[in-house]
């Protein structure tokens, strides 16, 4: 596939109009506008589903909760920084794209076998991550295999793996914080506040890169030949529209507080492209899996992309002319 | 075994994206070294860096670059695309033309590759990814590239690899992508990166050198080889935060040693090494993530730092050429001039 955003708009050497922010104003921002809060409301819709688990098998009961825990999820998907890398965190949670239908295998073969000891919270955590995370419980969910007894436990040992995860990097990012307000080195996450703000710029640029090279570019093919609704993100709860209107809507929400430090002028050109970029996301046809198939809906998709590379080149414009960030070239992207 | 195979050779002119800058200088034989770029205006390619670390562009691409290597006596100048673009560019320097190779079906190209001894195979780290390992692709220089064969990598994930004589080393990554899923990595879980010698006369793996296990998410990438058939090889974290794990170790009486740490400790790296160049008596590596280069040598190992530093390449003197994406070029001598330009991930010393 090709790269999606040429990189045109990166200045070698940006010149700073007016006195930036410090990186410990801004990674404190980010971290207390954004990031904390947005794990504070995956953790809470986390522990809700897990919860509901344990007192139903009812699908119409938990497939709500579901949706709730994956939209907020869908906030904090694009960060791979900080306490998220920890035991991997983020592909217990998520393992998409997956590899060879391997939720499907792992998922098959357990409730084949139905080997109870994975039902206990520190088997399951050893488990294949294809089968600890969302992806998984999607599966049980919006197939039969919430019907079974030995599917439901399942379920309910998934969704509590689920809590567990998000509500241990909650925890993991509120610990770190006196770090960052002091501006000292973290044992694990980080060195310094340069490096806090720098991966935050990064990781809010990667968000866009993931709408843009994941959720849309995997189902809708090179062509309409190519085009393969299966390869949608959450297609099996015809969710993939949703998942892209949740990204969309929390990057808005990350750059924000990077905004709140821009010129006036700077931070209003920038707020309306982030407005326009949520208000087309909106627009987007539903369910993915079969708009990637249409050509007119094929066409909406398209010119939301191009609005995506527009709102992150702009973005990287004006942070990196105003904020004193940099884009790195071979650190961003290296093999 | 041959797949089908795509071999499409065009004019410079009629490639559209492919422009041919380098002309009148064509006759004289480069020195200096080779680097991928990226410009202002978001153009890909391959630059000229000369001694006195001026640089030119010598070609632009449509794809963005990443190991470039000069064959040994011809003015051919070799280019894998990186994963998973299935391009291989092969530029000749004499006739301006621009030959560009296609990978086999089901195979795309990772960004490096070798020249066989008598200059006469060029040989590639290749995905054959529905089958989930790597291979090394085979071409006959002699016939425009013609891809004549392929063999086992000894692993999933082949980057880059060196030769001495008969025998290919190779760096296997451990990290399973599939074209269809981007550059999405799909066995973090339960990657296995290794070393892997593989004899070209039977092309069969001879040998092979892991990590231990504890460390499988240290992705094995970039790596060189001494005269004497040491290798160095620089590691890739792929659970991205500042753990204070050997990312450089040597092989050293048949198995895998770190090296010393650096004084500043492992973190330094930032969990990634881009490059790594060895001469006999010293040693650099290059981090840009990390934001700087380290260099183990006689006297005292020391850090350097640069801003998005990777590219690593011999330079005379016995000194390394550091490159970077900020568009600076060093010689650990201390030459150093800053160009417009990006430098990508590598660059390469050609006499």
């Amino acid at each position: 596939m090709k790269r999606l955003f040429a990189l045109s708009l990166l200045l070698l050497t940006p010149t700073i109009s007016q006195a930036a922010p410090s990186t410990q104003e801004l990674s404190l921002k980010v971290v207390q506008d954004f990031v904390i809060p947005s794990y504070d409301v995956f953790s809470h819709q986390a522990k809700i589903q897990a919860d509901a688990w344990d007192k139903t098998c009812n699908g119409d009961t938990l497939k709500p909760l579901f949706h709730n825990t994956s939209d907020a999820w869908a906030a904090v998907q694009h960060i791979n920084f900080g306490p998220i890398t920890l035991l991997l965190r983020r592909d217990r949670l998520y393992h998409w794209p997956e590899r060879r239908n391997a939720v499907g295998k792992s998922l098959n073969k357990a409730l084949n076998d139905k080997d109870n000891s994975l039902l206990s919270a520190k088997k399951i955590t050893g488990a294949s991550v294809a089968l600890q995370g969302l992806p998984a419980l999607e599966r049980i969910l919006y197939t039969d295999a919430i019907k079974d007894d030995y599917g439901c436990q399942l379920g309910k040992a998934i969704a509590h793996n689920i809590e567990e995860i998000a509500n241990g990097t909650l925890k993991d990012w509120k610990a770190a914080l006196p770090n960052i307000k002091e501006g000292s080195a973290h044992p694990i996450f980080f060195e310094s506040n340069d490096e806090v703000a720098i991966r935050l710029f990064t990781e809010l640029l990667t968000g866009f890169q993931m709408i843009s090279d994941q959720k849309i570019a995997l189902p809708m093919g090179s062509n309409l030949k190519k085009a393969n609704g299966k390869r949608a993100e959450g297609w099996r709860s015809l969710r993939s529209t949703r998942y892209i209107q949740q990204s969309a809507k929390s990057l808005r929400a990350m750059a924000l507080p990077f905004v709140s430090f821009l010129p006036e002028k700077s931070a209003e050109k920038t707020e309306q492209q982030l407005s326009k970029f949520v208000q087309l996301a909106s627009t987007l046809p539903s369910p993915l899996k079969d708009a990637v198939t249409d050509e007119e809906a094929r066409k909406k998709i398209l010119t939301f992309r191009d609005e995506i590379s527009k709102t992150r080149n702009l973005i990287v414009e004006e942070f990196t002319q105003h904020l004193g960030l940099t884009v790195g070239f071979n650190s961003l992207d290296g093999d | 075994m041959i797949s089908r195979r795509q071999f499409l050779s065009v004019s410079a002119a009629g490639l559209g994206a492919v422009l041919f800058p380098y002309s009148a200088k064509a006759a004289a034989p480069l020195t200096g070294w080779l680097s991928g770029f990226m410009d202002k205006e978001g153009r890909y390619g391959v630059a000229h860096i000369a001694p006195d670390l001026s640089a030119e562009i010598l070609f632009y691409t449509p794809l963005r670059l990443h190991g470039i290597y000069k064959h040994p006596t011809h003015p051919l100048i070799v280019a894998p695309s990186r994963r998973p673009d299935t391009e291989m560019f092969v530029f000749d320097l004499d006739q301006q033309k621009v030959t560009v190779i296609s990978s086999a079906e089901g195979r795309h190209f990772y960004g490096h590759g070798v020249f066989s001894a008598d200059g006469n195979t060029y040989y590639t780290t290749e995905n054959a990814y529905d089958d989930e390992i790597g291979v090394i692709g085979a071409y006959d220089v002699t016939q425009n590239f013609k891809r004549v064969g392929e063999m086992p990598s000894g692993g999933i994930g082949p980057h880059e690899m060196k030769r001495a004589q008969d025998t290919l080393v190779i760096s296997n990554g451990g990290i399973l992508t599939h074209p269809n899923m981007g550059r999405a990595k799909l066995n973090i879980d339960d990657m296995q990166p290794n070393l892997s010698y593989l004899d070209l006369r039977t092309g069969k793996i001879t040998k092979q050198h892991h990590l231990p296990e504890k460390l499988n998410q240290l992705s094995i990438r970039h790596m060189d080889m001494t005269a004497d058939g040491q290798v160095f090889i620089g590691l890739q974290d792929q659970l991205k935060n500042r753990r204070d794990l050997p990312l450089v170790w040597k092989t050293q009486n048949d198995t895998l040693t770190p090296l010393s740490a650096p004084q500043e400790g492992w973190r330094i790296f930032n969990g990634y090494i881009g490059s790594v160049r060895a001469t006999p008596d010293s040693l650099c590596v290059a981090s840009p993530r990390g934001g700087c280069a380290y260099v183990w040598d006689k006297t005292a190992p020391h850090k350097i730092d640069q801003k998005d530093v990777c590219g690593v390449a011999y330079a005379r003197q016995d000194s390394f050429l550091l490159t970077s994406g900020d568009g600076v070029l060093r010689t650990l001598n201390g030459a150093s001039q800053t160009h417009d330009l990006r430098f990508d991930n590598h660059s390469q010393f050609i006499g």
